[in-house]
């Protein structure tokens, strides 16, 4: 006989979100606690008497929050918190485009890249300086300062002064700094590397798979320069060099973008990946900003069509380390990280509200402040929507205490969302407002029809279906760091 | 003309007020909106004429992207009003921790105190009490 409403034990049964996954009833709270019910606990938890029959699993229901006259108030305010410590810090993250010149013409580009003679696209030192007195405002003890594009080493002088100039205010800011560089690496010389492995900052680098992907993906303006093999190069060479330096403390990433031509060669792109010793991958889907409507249908592809290359690719990764290999898939490392500990990635699409303006900010090359890197590249396509002034004339305050900051806060909160707010995985999802402007015209998320928002309930799904293997499990624990006690 | 119009009924028990205008409001790119209602205010009649000669399979279109709309906003006015505290707890804590405290704040007259109201009870009116307690003896 199926329950009814007046059957529920309201003393015992605290808050809670739920699903029915694979035959059993996944619950999750609010402080990121989840557990797995068979349908007959689901309903003795539901009528207060899952005590008797399953000692185990009331046990564990305490400890996670979900009995109600069993609230552990301290301890689970403590959780709540460190989970959203993001919410007290503001921006960390502040991309710097020094340069919109590049040498690659990427099919998917969404930086609105210019040839490399045009040289009024490049970001003066001025415009550098005025960027990095601007960040150091922000109230946050951690900052990132991103180097992107264009091919940011196209401007190594702005570079070399914002790390130099950066580090000499930090001084006396005493934050911890963090400088990292996104570069294609088609203009990294020797006497580049020595500066950058000198003032510890960290390498990113793109590499789409193997050699006839990656050049399809990536293509260069030159005949003379095959990127693939030059960034194989020097990825190599990089990581060679960094070895060489003891307080040197970063280790080489590389992105990957998946396009429609992605799709066949889940392997293929993991070994790529696995051979050069990297430490993980991440998958992600083709953005849709910054990208002409004709070239987005030619490289997209429907959210099954990514679910399926992205299972394939995630059961190779989790064989790779069943065999011993420690290789990690990133977007569930951020997901794992939320479910399985209380401390939050702050990723800034998967929180919520999103990181637009309170948790990262984006410096165009001209000075132009936007919320965000999508911010900037919405710009590429004629739309300043997302720009929130210049550092040239206004102050930081006036970046954040911005109408704009305000609106895409309140859209990207997922208590105000519907069918989010109800969702089983809403402690550990988020949305991004730029996209579903993009997709749908609209800042507010419209969750049955948003591909990402399929993708991420999917993958999560997925995730909830591998955590019930111990040595899955087992696994992902080892790629958080979490020790068995 | 007719052809290209929709009427819908609502009943306004069903659907806020804020939600149908919010539904109307999002069809005004594709249609002219009128909104009228009964003399008890219980029924709100829409309606909607499409700004385009459209198709029967276009009208029926229009039609259900309304209704879907009106079930979002609906529901979106439905949980905004469930979940405003903790709503405006996030965004306040988001958008203002992320302001610097500004040091003008600390120099300019948010630190002067010219009706005394930080000065000790002791030290403003200790004299003056002990003055009374005398006089009334």
């Amino acid at each position: 006989m199926p329950l009814e409403l007046k059957d529920i034990n309201k003393e015992k049964v605290g808050f809670f979100r739920f699903k029915k996954l694979n035959g059993e009833y996944l619950l999750t709270n609010d402080m990121g606690g989840y557990c797995f019910l068979d349908p007959i606990e689901f309903d003795l938890f539901l009528i207060g008497k899952i005590e008797d029959r399953s000692p185990n699993k009331y046990s564990e229901l305490i400890d996670k929050g979900f009995i109600r006259d069993r609230l552990d108030f301290n301890g689970l305010t403590s959780k709540y918190a460190s989970r959203n410590m993001f919410l007290g810090s503001g921006p960390s993250l502040h991309i710097v485009v020094v340069t919109l010149r590049c040498d690659h013409k990427c099919i998917y580009c969404q930086s609105g890249a210019k040839d490399l003679d045009s040289t009024q696209y490049d970001m003066d030192s001025r415009t550098a300086e005025k960027v990095v007195d601007r960040i150091f405002e922000s109230p946050n003890s951690n900052i990132t300062i991103e180097f992107q594009g264009g091919e940011p080493l196209v401007n190594f002088d702005t570079i070399k002064f914002i790390v130099e100039y950066a580090n000499k205010k930090n001084k006396s800011a005493k934050k911890k700094l963090l400088i990292s560089l996104v570069s294609n690496l088609t203009y990294m010389n020797k006497k580049i590397l020595t500066f950058l492995i000198k003032n510890n900052v960290s390498f990113c680098t793109s590499l789409d798979g193997p050699e006839i992907l990656h050049n399809k993906n990536r293509i260069v303006l030159s005949t003379n320069n095959n990127s693939y093999k030059n960034t194989i190069k020097w990825i190599k060479r990089i990581r060679g060099e960094v070895k060489k330096h003891k307080t040197y403390k970063y280790r080489l990433n590389a992105l990957t973008t998946i396009t429609k031509y992605s799709l066949s060669y889940p392997r293929e792109i993991i070994d790529e990946f696995v051979a050069l010793g990297l430490d993980g991958i991440h998958l992600r889907p083709v953005n849709p900003f910054g990208i002409r409507e004709k070239t987005r249908q030619k490289i997209s592809f429907s959210a099954e069509d990514f679910l399926d290359f992205y299972k394939e690719a995630l059961d190779y990764i989790m064989v790779l380390n069943f065999k011993g290999h420690n290789f990690y898939e990133r977007t569930a490392k951020i997901f794992l990280q939320k479910i399985l500990t209380n401390r939050d990635p702050n990723y800034l699409e998967i929180r919520s509200p999103c990181g637009a303006g309170t948790g990262q900010l984006a410096y165009n090359f001209n000075g132009d402040v936007y919320t965000c890197d999508e911010g900037r590249m919405f710009s590429v396509m004629g739309d300043d929507t997302f720009r929130l002034g210049n550092v040239n004339k206004n102050k930081y305050q006036e970046f954040i205490d911005n109408e704009i900051v305000k609106i895409l806060s309140l859209s990207s909160c997922l208590d105000g969302i519907p069918s989010c707010s109800d969702c089983v995985y809403k402690p550990y999802c988020g949305t991004c407002p730029l996209y579903n402007y993009v997709i749908e015209g609209n800042i507010f998320l419209r969750s049955p029809t948003n591909d990402r928002c399929r993708i991420n309930m999917s993958i999560l799904d997925y995730i909830f279906e591998l955590l019930s293997n111990p040595e899955a499990k087992a696994i992902f624990e080892k790629w958080l760091g979490i020790k068995k006690v | 003309m007719s052809q290209n119009v929709i009427k819908i009924v609502l009943n306004s028990d069903i659907y806020n007020l804020e939600a149908i205008l919010n539904a109307c409001y999002a069809f005004i790119d594709r249609a002219y909106v009128f909104l009228d209602s009964d003399s008890k205010g219980k029924k709100v009649r829409v309606s909607l004429e499409s700004k385009q000669v459209i198709s029967a399979g276009k009208k029926a279109q229009l039609r259900g992207d309304f209704e879907n709309e009106l079930l979002y906003c609906s529901l979106r006015h439905k949980i905004g009003t469930n979940n405003k505290k903790i709503r405006e707890y996030i965004v306040n804590r988001a958008i203002y921790s992320a302001l610097p405290i500004s040091s003008e704040d600390f120099n300019s007259d948010a630190l002067k105190d010219p009706l005394g109201i930080a000065i000790p009870w002791e030290e403003k009116y200790g004299n003056v009490k002990k003055n009374n307690a005398k006089s009334k003896v």
